[in-house]
């Protein structure tokens, strides 16, 4: 029966559409689905199947999304259900509004089978930094599925949900979406409100879609792209249409390489994919250009400074007195400290050091405001290469997914995000796409990326390469 | 080399942070944060000097003007302690010992 089932959101809305099948029903295979397979896979930190089955049972089959189960992230708010952020310190917050993005996806006729697994405060690479459970990854579940939104990507790509939403701050939908063999996209900063999403680093914090074709994000990113005035970053674009905008091929397009990426160690297999992704955008009618971003490899250690220091800034507000966890101590200093050392697990302290000593007095020059400098340098150079390239073609990782427990070090850990890190820090849209497997059967998968704005001829090129590369259209 | 990061200055972060190091998370955090800082340290090699953006401003602001938001209520559910639609603190003006 559920091989039957239609693979993606775009499949599953035809046949809604069509009265082959309902919403409740493929809710009901989904439901099968998850309980058979979330006690291993351990994508959700909550389930909500009940109340799903009655929305997708009121649902419109002619609604953008038709009753399609769509997965959220549990550091994005859902009006009355828990927001944990993979943290001990919310481990019992219950969220009094729902986030612009969750809204408008329940508007388009989406319903919420649960909130998924991440680490942390979306803080880490592999979900592992969870304070709950580590989710496994489906395509092995002896591995890590990336992170930090490992739960959204593992719920998609074992078939608990036909979509989810996810954060990426520095490769945390696009990351976990290679290691998962699904599509991830980090849309242009000021596209997708972030309004309900809890903040971490708030100059590089997005909301993205993720799915199983390339397409399918399309689709979603036509129900999430909006201006939303209670978002101070969102921005007023005109309307675009993304599924529209997805052309048949690459015909004079201008797919560029970054010289300095080159020399990076990367897996054999993934090496061999992007060979095979350059082939394909020539044999569709592309042209491969070389370019130089002469500090990009910067980018990595930029990041290990900004994002720390607005995350110490940004986690501020977690005090055991206006949310969540509370440890009474002698004084307010003390309870401050204590909850927060009860609260928070060993990444996010470790980034709270990281920040406050950054922002700190006589270190804040040479750390943060360098930082600050290097990154504008490094958006600078990528707005010249993306002057001679439309889009630029990199891995989405080193490796494929690694065992959970294996990676202990935590700068081993950062340096997973190498490829993702420099859109986030310009603000870029990028997309991360499967392109086949490594010689273990796990999942590969490539990036483009592309100047500011441009999302939509983004997605069309991604959809080029995916279904050249063997994805469903 | 010069230690960048030392007991001393982790104590005063830590503190400025409001956590607690415990004298178990001392040792390894010590070793984490002084390799962590050493290797994006490596940034200061980078010449910055000549840096013209001509990027334009990432955001725009909308007028700052009231509108519907949160009740009171529902602001406030998350506050562990609330009283007559306050949160409640400790003392923070008398005497410490009180």
């Amino acid at each position: 029966m559920s091989s039957e089932l239609p693979r993606t959101l775009e499949h599953y809305r035809h046949a809604v559409r069509a009265h082959e099948l309902s919403a409740e029903e493929y809710l009901d295979e989904t439901r099968q689905l998850i309980e058979r397979g979330d006690p291993q896979v351990k994508a959700f930190l909550h389930l909500r199947l009940d109340t799903a089955r009655s929305d997708a049972q009121a649902s419109n089959p002619s609604s953008p999304l038709a009753g399609a189960p769509i997965a959220v992230k549990d550091n994005i708010m859902m009006a009355g259900e828990r927001c944990t952020c993979g943290s001990r310190i919310l481990e019992h917050y219950v969220a009094p509004y729902s986030a612009t993005a969750v809204q408008l996806l329940l508007a388009a006729g989406a319903v919420v089978p649960g909130k998924t697994n991440l680490d942390e405060f979306a803080m880490g690479s592999s979900t592992e930094n969870s304070a709950f459970f580590p989710t496994h990854n489906p395509a092995d579940p002896t591995r890590v599925p990336g992170g930090s939104s490992g739960g959204s990507t593992a719920a998609v790509a074992a078939g608990f949900a036909l979509g989810a939403i996810g954060s990426d701050t520095g490769g945390s939908v696009r990351q976990p979406a290679a290691f998962c063999g699904v599509v991830g996209f980090k849309p242009t900063y000021g596209l997708v409100s972030r309004y309900g999403l809890v903040a971490f680093g708030s100059s590089l914090d997005c909301i993205g879609p993720i799915a199983r074709s390339v397409r399918d994000a399309a689709i979603m990113m036509n129900v999430m792209a909006a201006h939303d005035p209670k978002d101070a970053t969102s921005v007023k674009r005109p309307h675009v249409d993304f599924e529209a905008a997805l052309q048949p091929t690459l015909a004079g397009k201008r797919v560029g390489l970054i010289r300095e990426l080159q020399g990076l160690d990367v897996q054999p297999e993934i090496a061999a994919a992007m060979d095979m992704a350059r082939k394909a955008a020539v044999k569709s009618g592309a042209s491969i250009v070389d370019v130089s971003v002469p500090h990009i490899l910067s980018a990595l250690p930029v990041y290990y400074i900004i994002a720390p220091a607005e995350c110490s800034a940004n986690l501020g507000r977690f005090d055991g007195v206006r949310y969540g966890l509370h440890i009474d101590g002698r004084d307010m200093t003390e309870t401050y400290s204590r909850t927060r050392d009860a609260g928070f697990g060993t990444e996010v302290k470790r980034r709270i050091l990281i920040g406050a000593f950054v922002l700190s007095a006589g270190y804040y020059d040479a750390y943060y405001r360098k930082a600050s400098s290097v990154r504008q340098l490094i958006a600078d150079e990528l707005d010249t290469a993306l002057q001679s390239a439309d889009v630029l073609l990199t891995p989405t990782t080193p490796t494929t997914a690694f065992r959970i427990g294996a990676v202990t070090d935590p700068l081993e850990m950062y340096k997973a995000d190498v490829f993702t890190i420099p859109a986030n820090l310009a603000g870029a849209p990028a997309v991360s796409f499967p392109a086949g497997k490594d010689a273990a059967d796990l999942p590969i998968g490539l990036q483009l990326m592309g100047p500011r704005w441009s999302d939509a001829e983004l997605l069309s090129s991604a959809n080029v390469l995916f279904t050249a590369l063997g994805g469903e259209s | 080399m010069a230690m960048i990061i030392d007991k001393e200055t982790l104590e005063h972060v830590a503190s400025l942070a409001r956590l607690e190091i415990t004298a178990e998370e001392e040792g390894p955090l010590l070793g984490d944060l002084e390799r962590i800082l050493g290797y994006v340290a490596q940034l200061s090699s980078v010449d910055t000097s000549a840096i013209v953006s001509k990027r334009p401003a990432m955001t725009e602001l909308r007028p700052d003007e009231p509108c519907e938001g949160l009740t009171r209520e529902e602001g406030l559910g998350g506050a562990p302690a609330m009283y007559d639609g306050f949160v409640v603190v400790q003392n923070v003006m008398g005497a410490e010992d009180e």
